[in-house]
């Protein structure tokens, strides 16, 4: 049974939420901060309950990693009314909260030349986002360059870079910490 | 009897109450998400056209449908909005989108380029500079740069995906070769992001080069062909030429007769039946600016 609520005020709680999804996703890098009233099940994040909110819904398909335990798993069902699949490939968004046992991002979907778009989003939940090895990021959405110290393992970066070079296939990414979001679109170059 | 709509009291702003019977914005929270979702992935793929369930709005197409279903999906409390029609604040299509939202929004509605945080517009971009942080939204009529070489939707889609684009530049050299030089005056076709081709809705080609760098971030709505892309701030945006013929604009030898702007697009306006005319700002709020600044154009042109 559900005991925990959803956004307190879900359509401008939606509206906030996108708004700062889109901003952080068109300015890579960037670290916005989420002010919504929400209080997510113990182990979600604000920023990573509400963006979950805000996009999913019946019509997406949502995988969420293997260690995430049933009362997340059942929120974001209830709340969202999302399907989950078992494949990540079949995942129009995954949900990550351990960035350490992140899968490699060639097994979700990077979509097809003709149609990018239908490639997964991977939400990633962190302690911080700050702190990590800083990196540099060109692209669209960046003036010059902008640095970035995302606590990310190495792998992460080194996939990313496969990931950049196929675009425009390839997946988008956001990192999320308390009430902190920060957006990596495939389009960034990371260095 | 249940009273009409505009004889129902419109609660003061601060009491977030949109119309009575609709969501707030109009359209209903599954809609916005689906469109939301279109949103993001039209930022990560700068130029590409992403499908999406575009719906029956309270106006005809060709109305701005599609950009009147981006800005409802993305506009909250405290936006600042701003219509423009060809430039001009005052027009049919812009002032009743304008009066539209701040009926299902309550939200502050401004002239002021400066002052307005979401920007919808119809086949201009303001003269004043636009700024990090605002959101340009473009009613588009035709997203396809390619639909008058390809009619197949099938086609064309393989051509953005093969980056095939070697008849669009036919189509340029032609104009070179009747006209002697390219003559598309208006959607004049963009290269974003060195990738994709991308028509920038009717704009006139005066206003490309503001496409390019912008700080803002521009979102483009097609709500009949429910196509919906983007261009991100800081992204570069180039306008098709050949290195013989490079990309050139408008440009007049008159000054604006109400603020006598030489540096923004005139509007060429009929003013009797014998033939008269005069130029003057397409931008209203730039010109009435100038004005109110002090500039005055009237004797400029004698």
């Amino acid at each position: 049974m559900i005991q925990e609520p959803g956004f307190t005020n879900p359509v401008q709680a939606a509206q906030q939420t996108f708004r700062a999804l889109l901003v952080a996703l068109a300015n890579p890098g960037k670290i916005e901060t989420l002010k919504v009233d929400i209080h997510p099940p113990e182990g979600l994040s604000r920023s990573c309950g509400a963006a979950c909110l805000t996009l999913l819904d019946l019509e997406t398909r949502l995988w969420l990693q293997p260690s995430i335990n049933q009362n997340i798993q059942d929120w974001l069902v209830f709340h969202a009314g999302c399907r989950l699949v078992s494949q990540p490939a079949l995942a129009d968004f995954a949900v990550i909260l351990d960035s350490q046992e992140l899968p490699s991002l060639d097994t979700f979907c990077w979509g097809t030349p003709e149609d990018p778009e239908t490639s997964t989003t991977v939400l990633i939940q962190l302690e911080r986002l700050t702190g990590g090895t800083v990196k540099q990021l060109r692209g669209p959405g960046i003036l010059e360059t902008r640095s970035l110290s995302v606590p990310m393992p190495n792998q992460f970066w080194a996939d990313w870079q496969l990931n950049h070079q196929s675009y425009p296939l390839g997946v988008d990414s956001y990192c999320f910490a308390e009430n902190h979001l920060v957006g990596l679109p495939r389009s960034v170059e990371v260095h | 009897m249940t009273p009409p709509l505009d004889k129902i009291d419109i609660p003061a702003k601060g009491k977030p109450s949109p119309e009575p019977g609709f969501n707030f914005a109009y359209l209903d929270e599954q809609t916005k998400r689906s469109i939301r979702r279109a949103l993001l992935k039209a930022v990560a793929i700068p130029g590409h056209q992403i499908p999406f369930g575009s719906r029956e709005m309270p106006m005809s197409y060709g109305w701005g449908t599609g950009g009147i279903q981006v800005t409802a999906s993305v506009i909250g409390q405290n936006d600042v909005l701003k219509v423009i029609d060809q430039g001009a604040d005052d027009t049919t299509n812009a002032v009743n989108i304008r009066r539209f939202f701040k009926r299902v929004c309550q939200v502050e509605t401004t002239e002021s380029t400066a002052k307005a945080t979401l920007i919808q517009t119809r086949h201009r971009i303001p003269e004043t500079p636009l700024q990090q942080g605002q959101i340009m939204v473009y009613q588009v009529p035709i997203p396809e740069p390619l639909r008058w070489i390809e009619p197949s939707e099938v086609e064309t889609r393989k051509m953005h995906a093969l980056e095939e684009y070697g008849p669009m530049y036919v189509k340029l050299y032609e104009d070179i070769t009747h006209f002697g030089h390219i003559a598309t005056a208006y959607d004049y076709p963009v290269m974003v992001n060195d990738r994709y081709m991308m028509r920038p809705s009717p704009i006139p080609r005066f206003d490309n080069p503001k496409l390019d760098m912008s700080p803002a971030l521009q979102l483009f709505g097609a709500g009949r062909e429910k196509r919906i892309y983007a261009i991100p701030p800081y992204t570069k945006v180039k306008s098709l030429d050949f290195a013989d013929h490079p990309f050139s604009v408008e440009s007049w030898d008159k000054a604006c007769e109400f603020c006598g702007a030489t540096d923004s697009y005139l509007d060429e306006v009929v003013i009797d039946n014998d033939g008269g005319r005069m130029w003057i700002c397409s931008d209203t709020d730039y010109c009435s600016r100038r004005q109110s600044e002090g500039e005055d154009g009237t004797t400029l042109n004698d």
